[in-house]
C-alpha cells in the first residue's frame, strides 16, 4: 500500500513537471521569436496572407489561448484550418510542422527507432564496461591496475565524441573498411545490417560514457568496501568473490542506477553528434535540423519529447530503487 | 557465578586448565604492527571451552586487533607475529575430561612462556590436530564462522542493509556446507530454530526482515545467530553492547553467558567496561598501550586490583550506590502499576514536593516546561515514520533551576532527543509551554529567536560528526562568538584559549582538525563550544556514550567542575544510572514519552515507584564486590512510602 501511495505520488508530480515543461518551452518558441506564422508564409507574404496563415496557424489568438490549444491538442488532437484545407494533427499532438507537412508526433516516431537502437545498445554496453572496470579498479586500488584505468577514463571523459567517432570512421570503415561509414538500416528489414551500421557508434558512445561510470563505481565501491558488514560477511566466511559481487557491489550500484536512468533518457532524446558523425537520421538530426530551418513546432516538439523521456527514465530509476533498496520509500 | 567457580579457577590458572578443560585456543607472543610500527607486545591468552574471557581496556589498548588477528580479520596493512594455536579435539575429550580432574604437565605461566611462533607441538598431549591461526596457510575460511564466530559493536552497521536477514544468516550457513547439501527448507528451519535460540520469540518475522526494521538489540541478537550458526567452538565479541541500552545490554551478556555454558563456547569478551566484565566474565585480561597488564579471574581481580590502571579502569565505572535501607524492590507493599495515568500520578506527586522545596527560589527556575505534548508528522517534512505514528512526547512537565542538572534518563526512542530539540526551539510542541529564563521561546522568530538560543548551549551525542571535519577545532569554538559577538579576531583567540583551558585542553590543539583528536577531546572542543556564549542552559545529548569509561570519567567530572564555574542549568540525557547518580540533582524517568517519575536522584533511586525505574535499575551493572547489599532479593520495608516525604 505504502508502495502504490509512493508510485502514485511520483506519476502525479512527474506529469506536473511535463506540464511546467510544456508550458515554459511554449512560451519560450512561440512569444519570443519571430512570427511562427511570417516564416511559414514565404517570402512575397502580402498582410492579408500573413492574416490568413496566422489565423489557419492559430497564431492570431492571444498566447494563453494558445497555449491552451496546444496543450489540449497532446491530449485530444487538433485540427488546422476549416473545410478542404483543413489539417488532422492526431491525438497526442505536438504541433504540426508546416515545412514537412507532417504532424510532429508522426516525425518522432519515424525517428525514435534510429536513436533508441543507438542509445539503449551504447547503454548496455558502456554500464558493463564502465561498471566492470569500477569494480576491477577499486579491487586493485592503488596498483597499476587501478591507475591505468584511472587515466583511460580520465581521457575518456575528456574526449568530445565527434573527434572520437570520426577518428573511428578513419580507421574502421576508411583504412581497414570492416564497417560502414555511417548510415542506418533498421531491424526490420535487415538484423546483421542494422547491427553492423550500429557496432561503430555503440562503441565510441559506450567508450566515453563508460569513462565516467568507471570512476563512480570505484568511488562507491572503496565506500562500500570499507563499511562494517564487509567486514561481517568476512567473518562469516564469505569468499571474496561474494564479499565485492554480492554485497559491495549491489550496494554501490544504487547511486550508478540513478546516474545510469539519467543518462539514458537524455540520450534517447537524441544522441545528436553520434547521429551527427554518423549521419543517422535520429531524434538528434530531427533537432538539429529544425533549429538550422527555425521549425519552431519540431523543435518545441521534439524537446518536449526528450524532456519526457528523462522525467520518465527518472521515474523508473526510482521506483526500481525502492524495490531494490527498500530503505527507501519508508517515511516518505 | 565468579563466586561459584573462583577457587576452581584460582587452583586452575596455574596448569592451564579450568575445570578439567584445556584451553581451546592458546595465544603465544601475539604482537601485531602496523608500517613497522608495533601496537600489542607479546599478548598471550588462553580461551577455555564454556568460559567467558574478557579483555578490558581503553580504546586504542590494542585489544580489537590483537582478538581480530584470531580469524584474520585484522586490516591488511598489519603485521602478526607469534602462535594462535585452536586445538580441535578439547571438544572430543569434554566428556571425560570433566570426571577426571587432570595433573597434566603443568606448564609455565603465559608471560615468561617461550614458545615462539611455530612451536605449537609441545602443547598436544592429545593426538589430535591442532591449527596455527596466524600461519599463512591456515584455512582461513574455515576458520571464519566455521571455527570462530565473531560478533561486532555497532548492530545497526554490521548486516548488508539490502538482503533480509534470513538471507544473509542462511548465506553463513552456505559458506561452511559443502555441496548443496541442504534444501531451502532445511536452511530456513536451521536459522528459524538459531533465532528462536538467541531468544528472538518471533523468529519468522525477524527472518523476513531487512536490517533497518529492526532494534539495535534485535540485530545483535541475530548476528549472534548468524555468528554461531555454525557451531563455531569459539565467539569473539567486540564490544557487543556498548552501542546499546542498559536494559537491552542486560539482555545480551545473559544471552552470551547462556551460550557459553549450553553450547561450551569459548567467549572471548572485549569491552571497555569494567560493569560489563562484572556482569559476565569468568576470567580477565587488562590490557594497556598493547600490553597485558594484570590478568585474573573476576571476582579476584575485583577484589585486589594489583595494577593502579586496573584500579582506575574500576574507578572509571559509575556506580551505583543505593543507600543502605534501600528497599528497591518489587514488592505487594507498593501499589505501583506500570500505566502511565498512576505513572504521572507519581510524577505529579514528584514535581509538588520539588516545588515546594524551591519555594524560596522560584525566581531561579531557569527552564519551566508545562504540559508538553509532541506528534512528529506523518508526512511531513521530517522523515521519521520509524518512530511510529503515536505521540513521541505527551505531557511533559519539568522546571529546572539555575546551577542544578536535571538528568532525563530512558532508552533510545523514548523521546529524550526529541525534548531537547523542543528545548533549543528546533522542534514546536503541539501543546503546553518552555519557559526559558521566563520567556516563551516557542513564539519567537528572527533575531530574538537567535538571541534566546545563544543563552543556550548544546553538546552533542556523537563527538566527531558534531564537529566541521574540514574546520580547525579552533574555528568551531570560535564560530558562536563570531556569530553572537562583535569581538575583533584577537579578543576570540583569547576567548578560544581560556575555554580550552577550561575544558582541560592544551589550547596549542587549536589548529588541529577533528580528525587528529581523540574521542574526548572531541566531545571536550564540543563542550567550549557550547559554553562560548556562556549560557544559562546547557543541554548535553548523551555526551559521553561515544566514550569509554576512563574519557566518559574525566568528561564527567569536568562537567562537574565547569557547572561550579559557569553555574548553567544542565539537562543532561543518559540511558545510565550510574552516570546520573554521578552528575545530576534531579532526575526524571521517561518512558514512550511519558515521564514515568521525577524528583531529587537520591530519592527516586533509593524509593523508585514506577516499575520502569525498577528495571533500569536492575538492568544497571552493579559491580557487586563493593560494600553494598545486592538491591534485588531484598524484602522492603512497610516503611517506605513514608520515607519519601
Amino acid at each position: 500500500m505504502r508502495m502504490f501511495d509512493y508510485i502514485l505520488r511520483r506519476l502525479i508530480s512527474s506529469l506536473l513537471v511535463i506540464l511546467i515543461i510544456a508550458v515554459t518551452l511554449f512560451l519560450i518558441f512561440y512569444m519570443f521569436p519571430s512570427n511562427p506564422a511570417q516564416l511559414s508564409c514565404g517570402k512575397p507574404c502580402s498582410p492579408e496572407q500573413l492574416r490568413r496563415v496566422s489565423a489557419f496557424m492559430g497564431t492570431d489568438q492571444p498566447w494563453y489561448a494558445q497555449l491552451g490549444a496546444y496543450l489540449l491538442g497532446i491530449f485530444a488532437g487538433r485540427t488546422f484550418g476549416t473545410g478542404a484545407s483543413a489539417v488532422v494533427c492526431a491525438a497526442p499532438c505536438l504541433g504540426y510542422s508546416f515545412r514537412l507537412n507532417e504532424p510532429v508526433t508522426t516525425l518522432i516516431a519515424e525517428r525514435f527507432p534510429v536513436t533508441a537502437s543507438i542509445a539503449v545498445g551504447a547503454a548496455v554496453l558502456w554500464i558493463i564496461i564502465g561498471v566492470g572496470t569500477g569494480v576491477l579498479a577499486a579491487v586493485k586500488r592503488n596498483t597499476w591496475v587501478d591507475r591505468l584505468l584511472m587515466a583511460l577514463s580520465a581521457i575518456g571523459i575528456s574526449s568530445p565524441s565527434y573527434l572520437i567517432g570520426l577518428l573511428a570512421i578513419i580507421v574502421f570503415a576508411f583504412e581497414l573498411p570492416v564497417f560502414p561509414s555511417g548510415g542506418y538500416v533498421p531491424f526490420s528489414r535487415n538484423p546483421a545490417g542494422w547491427f553492423s551500421h550500429l557496432l561503430l557508434p555503440w562503441l565510441v558512445l559506450a567508450l566515453i560514457n563508460a569513462a565516467s561510470y568507471t570512476r563512480i563505481t570505484r568511488t562507491q565501491m572503496i565506500g562500500e568496501m570499507e563499511q562494517d558488514y564487509i567486514r561481517t560477511e568476512r567473518s562469516k566466511g564469505a569468499p571474496e568473490s561474494v564479499v565485492v559481487g554480492r554485497h559491495a557491489l549491489r550496494n554501490a550500484l544504487l547511486p550508478v542506477m540513478t546516474m545510469f536512468g539519467l543518462d539514458l533518457g537524455s540520450l534517447l532524446g537524441g544522441a545528436v553528434l553520434t547521429e551527427r558523425v554518423f549521419s543517422m537520421q535520429g531524434l538528434g538530426m530531427l533537432l538539429l535540423d529544425s533549429v538550422t530551418n527555425l521549425d519552431l513546432q519540431v523543435l518545441v516538439g521534439s524537446t518536449l519529447f526528450a524532456a519526457a523521456l528523462v522525467i520518465v527514465a527518472n521515474l523508473v530509476v526510482d521506483i526500481c530503487y525502492s524495490f531494490l533498496d527498500p530503505r527507501v520509500t519508508v517515511g516518505r | 557465578m565468579p563466586s561459584q567457580t573462583q577457587a576452581l579457577m584460582k587452583a586452575s590458572t596455574e596448569d592451564e586448565t579450568w575445570k578439567g578443560e584445556h584451553p581451546i585456543i592458546r595465544v603465544d607472543n601475539l604482537s601485531v604492527s602496523f608500517h613497522s610500527s608495533p601496537v600489542t607486545h607479546n599478548i598471550s591468552l588462553r580461551l577455555f571451552p564454556g568460559r567467558l574471557t574478557a579483555l578490558v581496556g581503553e580504546s586504542g589498548s590494542g585489544k580489537s586487533v590483537t582478538s581480530m588477528a584470531l580469524p584474520r580479520l585484522d586490516p591488511p596493512t598489519a603485521r602478526v607475529s607469534g602462535s594462535a594455536v585452536y586445538q580441535s579435539a578439547i571438544s572430543h575429550e569434554h566428556a571425560t575430561a570433566q570426571t577426571t580432574k587432570t595433573d597434566q604437565q603443568p606448564h609455565i605461566s603465559s608471560d615468561s612462556s617461550k614458545s615462539s611462533g611455530s612451536n605449537t607441538t609441545h602443547s598436544s598431549d592429545q593426538s589430535s590436530d591442532s591449527i596455527d591461526l596466524l600461519s599463512p596457510n591456515a584455512p582461513v575460511r574455515t576458520i571464519r564462522g566455521g571455527l570462530i564466530g565473531t560478533v561486532f559493536q555497532e548492530p545497526m552497521a554490521v548486516f548488508d542493509p539490502l538482503p533480509t536477514i534470513g538471507h544473509q544468516i542462511e548465506e553463513a550457513l552456505e559458506f561452511h556446507t559443502p555441496g548443496r547439501s541442504l534444501s531451502r527448507a532445511e536452511k530456513k528451519q536451521k536459522v528459524l530454530d538459531q533465532l528462536r535460540e538467541v531468544g528472538l520469540p518471533d523468529p519468522q518475522r525477524i527472518w523476513a526482515s531487512r536490517p533497518h526494521e529492526l532494534s539495535g538489540g534485535q540485530l545483535q541478537r541475530a548476528m549472534i545467530a548468524m555468528a554461531i550458526i555454525n557451531r563455531p567452538r569459539v565467539l569473539i565479541a567486540d564490544e557487543p553492547t556498548t552501542a546499546l541500552d542498559v536494559t537491552t545490554q542486560k539482555g545480551i551478556l545473559a544471552l552470551l553467558t547462556r551460550l557459553a555454558h549450553r553450547r561450551q563456547l569459548a567467549i572471548l569478551l572485549i569491552t571497555h567496561d569494567m560493569g560489563v566484565v562484572w556482569e559476565s566474565a569468568d576470567y580477565v585480561y587488562v590490557m594497556q598501550h598493547g600490553r597485558i597488564v594484570e590478568q585474573g579471574p573476576t571476582r579476584q581481580l575485583f577484589e585486589h586490583p594489583q595494577q593502579a590502571y586496573t584500579r582506575e579502569l574500576l574507578a572509571a565505572v559509575p556506580r551505583l550506590t543505593i543507600p543502605a535501607t534501600t528497599p528497591v524492590t518489587t514488592s505487594a507493599t507498593i501499589p505501583v502499576t506500570a500505566s502511565t495515568e498512576h505513572a504521572s500520578a507519581h510524577a505529579h506527586v514528584s514535581r509538588e514536593t520539588m516545588a515546594e522545596k524551591t519555594e524560596s527560589e522560584k525566581t531561579s527556575a531557569l527552564v519551566e516546561v508545562s504540559h508538553v505534548s509532541f506528534t512528529y508528522p506523518c508526512h511531513g517534512l521530517f522523515h521519521r515514520s520509524s518512530r511510529g505514528s503515536g505521540p513521541a512526547l505527551t505531557d511533559i512537565s519539568f522546571r529546572i533551576d539555575a546551577g542544578k542538572t536535571l538528568a532525563l534518563v530512558g532508552e533510545s526512542g523514548a523521546g529524550k532527543t526529541t525534548l531537547a530539540q523542543i528545548l533549543s526551539a528546533q522542534l514546536h510542541p503541539q501543546s503546553g509551554s518552555v519557559l526559558i529564563n521566563g520567556q516563551n521561546i516557542e513564539h519567537l522568530k528572527g533575531s530574538a529567536l537567535r538571541q534566546a538560543r545563544s543563552h543556550i548551549g548544546y553538546v552533542f551525542q556523537n563527538s566527531a560528526s558534531a564537529l566541521v571535519p574540514t574546520r580547525t577545532v579552533g574555528w568551531s569554538i570560535a564560530e558562536p562568538l563570531t556569530i553572537h559577538t562583535n569581538l575583533n579576531s584577537s579578543a576570540i583567540r583569547d576567548r578560544v584559549t581560556a575555554l580550552m583551558k577550561d575544558v582541560g585542553l592544551n589550547p596549542a590543539l587549536a589548529s588541529r582538525y577533528p580528525s587528529q583528536l581523540s574521542g574526548g577531546q572531541q566531545q571536550r572542543v564540543g563542550i567550549a563550544r557550547a559554553l562560548a556564549l556562556h549560557p544559562r542552559l546547557l543541554i548535553a545529548d548523551e555526551p559521553t556514550s561515544s566514550l569509554d569509561v576512563t574519557a566518559q570519567k574525566r568528561v564527567l567530572d569536568l562537567f562537574h567542575r565547569l557547572q561550579n564555574e559557569y553555574s548553567y542549568a544542565c539537562l543532561f540525557i543518559t540511558h545510565d544510572l550510574g552516570i546520573v547518580q554521578e552528575i545530576a540533582d534531579d532526575v526524571a524517568v521517561i518512558l514512550h514519552g511519558t515521564i514515568m517519575e521525577q524528583g531529587p536522584v537520591d530519592s527516586v533511586l533509593a524509593h523508585p515507584h514506577a516499575d520502569y525505574t525498577r528495571t533500569l535499575l536492575d538492568a544497571s551493572p552493579h559491580i557487586g564486590v563493593l560494600p553494598q547489599p545486592p538491591h534485588t532479593s531484598h524484602s522492603s520495608h512497610a516503611s517506605a512510602d513514608d520515607e519519601r516525604e
